[in-house]
């Protein structure tokens, strides 16, 4: 197979015009999820269970699994969900107990809500008491819209503003973008004015792709972002099809 | 394994919030704003998206959603903090023109405010 795998949840759009959850729907239905999934790569194809619903059999049979959460919202106590925290908690409980251990996290966005002090301790000590040995950081707008990203950034890492990450990770390459920075009225997503070079980017194979050749003629792609790419997802699109997004629509 | 980064555009530089003189705030803690200058924030949209006043005029934004939303003018004429559940700002527009703002976390939301 020439072509690369297609990677999709439903999206859960807070922006008009999407299918119809918005934000409250949304938190609500991560607090009932338990605000995560369980990814098992088998052979460059992704399968996902909401946490609550996680397979050990199938985790077993794959060749990694890793988990992704998302919209913690840590210091959000509206009616969707009074108790933020809690629902976090419960994600790192069922996180704890997947057997096997999935190789990372991956936490999509909005790790607070409206940059609360003290919400970024919370969150990456408690991925850190899960034992699994990486986490990796994807900015929703909720972490960098009052500061531009100086926390963020100088936290997580990352470019310096608009742009995105990259890592690879047993014949899959990873792409997290950081596409909330600098967000223009009416617009979406902004990936800068450089979107070729993401398309450059989505070509790429991992560094080790060559020891999977026989196997894997080309690499599995994973590309995750907080918000969906607007008028920069039809260019970049071409290139990074497979897409996992959570949080909103676009 | 480790992230690699790839920068886009640079960020622009942070522009200072532009924020009432305590005059304008004590006006509106005594004095209720008139209806026509209030404008809600609900369902992702602001409630009056275009709004016209008269000069001098103090508009209210107040979000009733349960998201963050802010208020930011296009040319940073002014900008709200983040903006939680009841949370208010208002701004007194003393100049005529037309000024389009938006929410910078969901830069769908658009709006303007008509001073004349």
């Amino acid at each position: 197979m020439m072509t690369r795998p297609r990677i999709s949840i439903p999206s859960s759009p807070k922006v008009p015009g999407g299918d119809g959850v918005d934000r409250r729907g949304f938190l609500q239905c991560m607090a009932w999820s338990g605000t995560g999934l369980v990814w098992a790569a088998t052979g460059g194809i992704f399968s996902s269970r909401i946490l609550s619903q996680a397979s050990a059999s199938e985790q077993a049979a794959s060749d990694f699994s890793f988990v992704q959460i998302s919209d913690t919202h840590i210091g959000f106590k509206g009616e969707a969900n009074k108790d933020a925290l809690g629902t976090f908690e419960q994600a790192l409980a069922r996180i704890k107990a997947l057997d096997p251990a999935p190789a990372f996290i991956i936490h999509t966005g909005d790790i607070t809500h409206a940059q609360k002090a003290g919400a970024f301790d919370i969150v990456t000590e408690g991925l850190k008491g899960t034992k699994i040995d990486r986490a990796i950081y994807i900015p929703g707008e909720n972490d960098v819209f009052a500061d531009g990203g100086k926390e963020y950034l100088g936290r997580f890492g990352g470019p310096s503003g608009t742009g995105w990450q990259s890592f690879d990770y047993k014949g899959v390459h990873f792409i997290g973008l950081i596409n909330v920075l600098n967000f223009k009225a009416g617009g979406l997503g902004n990936l800068g004015t450089d979107p070729a070079r993401l398309a450059q980017e989505g070509r790429r194979g991992p560094r080790q792709q060559h020891a999977h050749r026989r196997v894997r003629p080309r690499a599995a792609l994973g590309c995750l972002s907080q918000v969906g790419l607007g008028d920069g997802r039809r260019r970049a699109s071409a290139v990074v099809s497979p897409e996992v997004r959570v949080g909103h629509g676009a | 394994m480790g992230w690699r980064s790839r920068a886009g555009c640079p960020r622009a530089s942070p522009v200072r919030a532009e924020v009432l003189d305590k005059s304008d705030q004590r006006e509106a803690a005594t004095a209720p704003a008139p209806p026509g200058s209030t404008i809600q924030i609900a369902k992702h949209k602001y409630d009056r998206p275009t709004l016209t006043v008269p000069v001098g005029t103090t508009v209210t934004w107040l979000n009733k959603d349960e998201d963050v939303h802010t208020v930011v003018s296009t040319t940073q004429a002014f900008r709200s903090p983040g903006l939680e559940t009841d949370d208010a700002y208002s701004y007194r527009f003393t100049k005529p023109g037309v000024y389009q703002y938006f929410c910078t976390l969901h830069p769908l939301m658009t709006g303007k405010v008509i001073v004349k």
